[in-house]
Formats: structure tokens, sequence, C-alpha cells
């Protein structure tokens, strides 16, 4: 069978809700052991993909497989599956010893053989005491330990998430995030995560994959799809991003020069032929700033004034504008304590590499600015 | 009952009419049953207040009217009947309403509200119609059929309260974890409303065993128990009807104390 080794194999899945395709054609291979993070803005089918890999949503085309097994007839229960939801639907009526058995009860497994799994699960997972409490009566970030025992417990073959951590603030956001992806690690559990948190994305996943309009829009991993984005809306929607569009005027050795509107001519790397529109993306933290103009001719630099300051801690964030209206975000490490490094007003050279520069190409689908 | 909540100052004669106004309510409701309850001992035969000894002899007199214990099982057994239909269909009913989102489902549910609003009049009269045009000149199916109308309001709008409140996902973690269908809603969403399942039942049996309005036009070979007292005080000036409703007075408060006991005041109210 084609599906061997893989954990979870998507064959051109599709689901409509009547008009509209709420999955198109996806297509996805998930190696055993591995986290997959399903990362896009609300609407992008991601949380329905999930739900049709669980069995809650039918599939009105395509073929799904689990451990090589196809999943067309089988429900939710008979998958094998571990399940955890953001708002953690734990059991109320339940103690957190009978909510984490309870997937061991379903299998029929004999109540003293149950124990020792539960109480394995819960020291695994840093709840030894807690028992005999009712979900009421615990905090955010245990009842989010106790809903990953219970989908743990039953050592399914996949774990689903479900945006498990958008409930918890951002500081016992980032602990679990980090606790989540040692565990996973530890228990060696196939996870397949969703997310429309594009760091959380890129702390946890093995692999991320990026969803637009029911479609899977980029594949890979984290640096991957950060330093390399293959479309606008992986670029747009995974980190931040400063875009220049222009016109190739000249195409020669190791690179093409770009006449870009509001900025002049920009080197850029890719032989693209001449005449052609071309786009091209470029991280903030790769633009550097200077008060001085650079000496080497083969970077890219442009002049222009600070409009506005974002201090975030680490990094400042200068949007600079140049004489012709050319918007420019470019940000700087706060390396020095004293003051951040530029003055609004002050006018500054932002510096970057042809090499920084990601050439996008343009996409029937993508609405331009 | 009277505890003030922390954290709510006094605010001097506002709080006060406050609580003065609150204490007449509860007295206005509780005096009547107590003056009736009061009454129900009255050695003399007559409806008076206060009475002028203690005797059981009303309760007694009730033994010598078979037509009271008799329409009381009648009406006992049409307001557990008609409740537990009323809580499956309102059960079902709640669960489509809320689950599933569908064209026409905020009419379904003005329509099974409607007896609330239509008055009770007009749906007896109705009853009376449609029953007979079937020819079906008999208490127990046409009362059987008003009552689980006439209660239907209530066990919908609890279920529905109560659903809405139990979010969708506990059994769709069940059912992940190797439960059935069936199997995950008796394990979760069932227990999550059982304070819901003793509230519609109190409240459908309620409105099932006393009404009057509607249930008399159907009234051919057997009569409800609210009825018959009715029919007895227009005939008689007696406090049998006291004892009646004395004993009435203790089966409701029973009926309370054993809610509270199995799932908590509070959350049947609440």
């Amino acid at each position: 069978m084609a599906a061997g080794a893989k954990s979870v194999v998507l064959k051109h899945v599709t689901v409509r809700y009547g008009n509209v395709v709420a999955l198109d054609n996806i297509s996805l291979e998930i190696e055993p052991g591995e986290l997959l993070s399903l990362l896009g803005p609300s609407g992008c089918g991601k949380t329905t993909l999930l739900r049709s890999i669980a069995g809650f949503v039918g599939l009105d085309g395509g073929e799904i497989f689990i451990g090589g097994k196809p999943c067309a007839d089988l429900p939710p229960s008979k998958r094998g599956l571990g399940m955890v939801f953001q708002d953690y639907a734990l059991f109320p009526h339940m103690t957190v010893a009978r909510n984490v058995a309870f997937g061991l009860k379903m299998r029929g497994i004999p109540q003293q053989e149950q124990h020792p799994l539960v109480n394995k699960v819960l020291a695994l997972l840093s709840l030894e005491g807690m028992e005999g409490r009712y979900p009421r009566q615990l905090s955010g970030g245990q009842q989010q330990r106790v809903a990953l025992a219970r989908a743990l417990v039953v050592e399914p073959g996949v774990l689903l998430l479900d945006e498990p951590l958008a409930a918890l603030d951002k500081k016992l956001r980032e602990e679990m995030q980090i606790e989540l992806r040692s565990l996973q690690r530890r228990v060696g559990i196939t996870t397949i995560f969703v997310t429309h948190d594009q760091e959380e994305a890129l702390t946890l996943s093995d692999r991320v994959v990026v969803m637009e309009k029911g479609r899977i829009v980029q594949v890979g991993a984290p640096i991957e799809v950060y330093e390399n984005p293959r479309s606008r809306f992986s670029g747009v929607f995974v980190g931040k991003s400063n875009f220049i569009h222009g016109k190739v005027v000249s195409c020669g050795e190791g690179g093409s020069i770009c006449e870009v509107a509001g900025v002049g001519p920009v080197a850029v790397r890719p032989e693209v032929g001449v005449g052609r529109e071309t786009q091209f993306l470029l991280r903030p933290e790769k633009v550097h700033l200077s008060t001085e103009r650079p000496p080497h001719p083969e970077t890219n630099c442009v002049y222009g004034k600070v409009e506005h300051r974002v201090y975030l801690g680490m990094v400042t964030e200068y949007h600079l504008r140049t004489d012709r209206g050319y918007q420019l975000i470019a940000a700087v490490l706060n390396t020095e304590r004293a003051a951040m490094r530029f003055e609004l007003g002050e006018s500054v050279w932002a510096i970057w590499s042809p090499d920084d520069l990601i050439h996008i190409p343009r996409t029937d689908h993508e609405t331009p600015e | 009952m009277f505890q003030a909540k922390r954290g709510i100052p006094s605010r001097g004669y506002l709080h006060k009419a406050f609580w003065t106004v609150g204490l007449l309510v509860i007295v206005a409701m509780m005096v009547p049953l107590v003056v009736v309850l009061i009454i129900s001992f009255n050695p003399g035969n007559e409806l008076v207040f206060p009475p002028k000894g203690i005797s059981l002899r009303w309760y007694q007199n009730i033994f010598k009217h078979p037509v009271f214990i008799s329409s009381f099982q009648f009406t006992m057994a049409l307001g557990v009947a008609s409740t537990l239909v009323s809580l499956v269909i309102g059960l079902s009913g709640a669960l489509v309403l809320t689950r599933r989102k569908f064209k026409g489902a905020e009419v379904i549910s003005s329509l099974l509200m409607s007896p609330l609003v239509v008055p009770q009049v007009v749906i007896g009269m109705s009853f009376l119609s449609l029953f007979s045009m079937m020819h079906v000149y008999q208490s127990l199916p046409s009362l059987f059929a008003l009552h689980i109308v006439l209660t239907l309001p209530y066990t919908l709008r609890v279920f529905i309260a109560n659903l809405s409140r139990c979010p969708v996902s506990c059994e769709e973690v069940a059912m992940v974890l190797g439960a059935g269908k069936y199997r995950a809603f008796a394990e979760t969403t069932l227990p999550m409303i059982k304070p819901g399942i003793a509230a519609a039942s109190i409240f459908s049996f309620v409105t099932s065993f006393d009404n009057i309005t509607a249930s008399q036009f159907l009234i051919w070979d057997r009569t409800t128990l609210p009825i018959e007292i009715y029919a007895y005080i227009t005939k008689e000036n007696d406090p049998t009807v006291a004892a009646v409703s004395g004993i009435l007075i203790l089966l409701t408060t029973g009926l309370v104390l054993a809610m509270e006991r199995w799932v908590g005041l509070e959350t049947v109210t609440g």
C-alpha cells in the first residue's frame, strides 16, 4: 500500500458546505512522530481538515489513511486518535481521574488495570495529587494538562490538537508550548496541531502547513516557511514583510536590476526576463539602518525619514518613508540599553542585500494591494 | 436566604426599602399557604380563620369522598405520563434546535412555545372541537394530548437553555476516546443536563397537575383534582378542600426537597 509507513495520508481531500468549498483537493503525508501544524486565518479550513481526520466531517472527495488504514467507513471512535479541543471539553461531572480513565473505560479495560495507566500519565503531565479534583477546581493550565492526559492515556496513533493553547494567557501559553513540544518528543506521538498563531506554529512544529481558503499554500519546516515563503499569502501571514514591486530593466550575470517605484533601481538575484513585472518580499530584520551611505555599490539602499517607531523590547521597528512615498519597515535589535538608535524624523539609509530579497511569483488568485 | 451578598455595601434608605419590599413579597407568597394549612385543622364546618381548635376531621372527610381519591390518582397519572412524554419530546426538540442550524428553526421553536401565549380557553376549545370531530369522548386520551402540548414549552425552554451551555465538544471527545454516538451522549451530555431534567420535570408536572382552564373543556368520564376541588367548593362550604390543599402543599414541598437532595435546588431554579 502506498500509504505504508506514513502516519497519516490525505489524498485529494475535498469538503463542501453547500456551495462553499471548505477543503479543496488537500493532499498531505505526515511522518510518524512528526509534529505538524496547520496554520491559517479563521475560515481557511484548518479546523475542518482536523475534524475530517477525526471523522466528524464527511468527505466529498478524496481519501484519508491513518496508520495505513483507509478511514472512509470508520466512525471517530474507531480511528484510534486522541484529541484536545480549544475549550478542553473536560467532563465537568467527573473527577480528573475519571476524566483521564474515560478512554480506557470505553475500551473495556478493567478498573484495576486502569489505575496504574492513569497514574502514569498523570505523573507524565505533573498532575499528581489532582486525581480527586473536579475540572472547575483547576487552573487553565491544569485543565489543559488533564485534557492532554486524557488524550494520551489510550496511546493513540495520532494526537489531534485544535488550538489547545488559545485560551491561555501569553506567558502560560509560551511555557505550555515548550512543555508540549518536549512531551511530544518524549512520547514520540504523531501530532497535528491547528493554530492561527504563526509564532506558535514556528515554535512547535517540525513542519508547518500554511492554509488559505481551503487550500494548502505551502508546506515546510518553520525556517523554510519564514525565509522562503512561496506566495504572498504565506509571506504576509507568517512574520512581517515589506513588498517590493518593480519592473525588470536589465538582466545579467547573477542577477537583474528592477526599477522600483519610490525607490529607484534595485539589484535582485534571480535572472528574470527584462520587462517583466515582479514582486519581492523583504523581512524587516534583514534591513539595516545607517546614517551613512553604504560603500558597496552592490548592496541596495534607499534614503528615508523615520515616520514611526515601535519599541518592542528586544527590537525596535522603524517605519521609513522615502521622498517619493515608498514605505519600508526595518527591525533593529536593541543591543544597547541607553537609547534607541534613531530619532523620529531623522533621515537614514536603509540597506539590504540582494540575497535577502525573496522572489514571490504572482499567482492568479492573489489580490494585489 | 436573607444573607446579604458580600461586596454590596448597604446604601441607607434604598437598601432598607429593597429588603422591606422583598420581605413583603415573600410574606405575601407564604401567607395564603399557611392560612390554608391552618384552616384545614379547623374542627368547625366553616372556612374560618383563626380556627377555634384543632382536629383532623376534614382529613378524614376526604376519604368519605372517593371522588377526591380517584381524581387525585387520575391527575397524578396524567401528570407523570405527560411529563415523561414531554421530557422526551422536549429533549429531542432542544437537541435539534440547538445543534443543527437550519432554516425555520426559529419558527418551529416559536410554534412549540405558543401554548404560553395563546389563551388557555382557546386551546381548550380547540382541543374540544378537534376530539369531538374525531368522536373521542374520553378524558384520558384528550387530556393526555392537551397536557403534553401545555407542558412542552417548559421542558423545551429548560433543555434549550441547558444544552446551549453544554458544549458539543464533550460528546466529540468521548467519541474520539472510543464511545459510540449514543454512549457518548449518555456519558457526557445527559449527566451534564441532570439539573435541567429535574427542573423540566417539576415545571412540567406542576403545569399538568394544576391546570384547570384548558382541562375543563375535556372532562368527559374522568375529572382532575383541581377541577374537583373547584366543583366541591361551589357546592359545599366546609374545610375538606383545605385539607386536600394541605396534602398537596406537603407533597409539593416533599417533591422540591427531593430535587434539592438529588441535584441541588439552586441549579434547578437558576
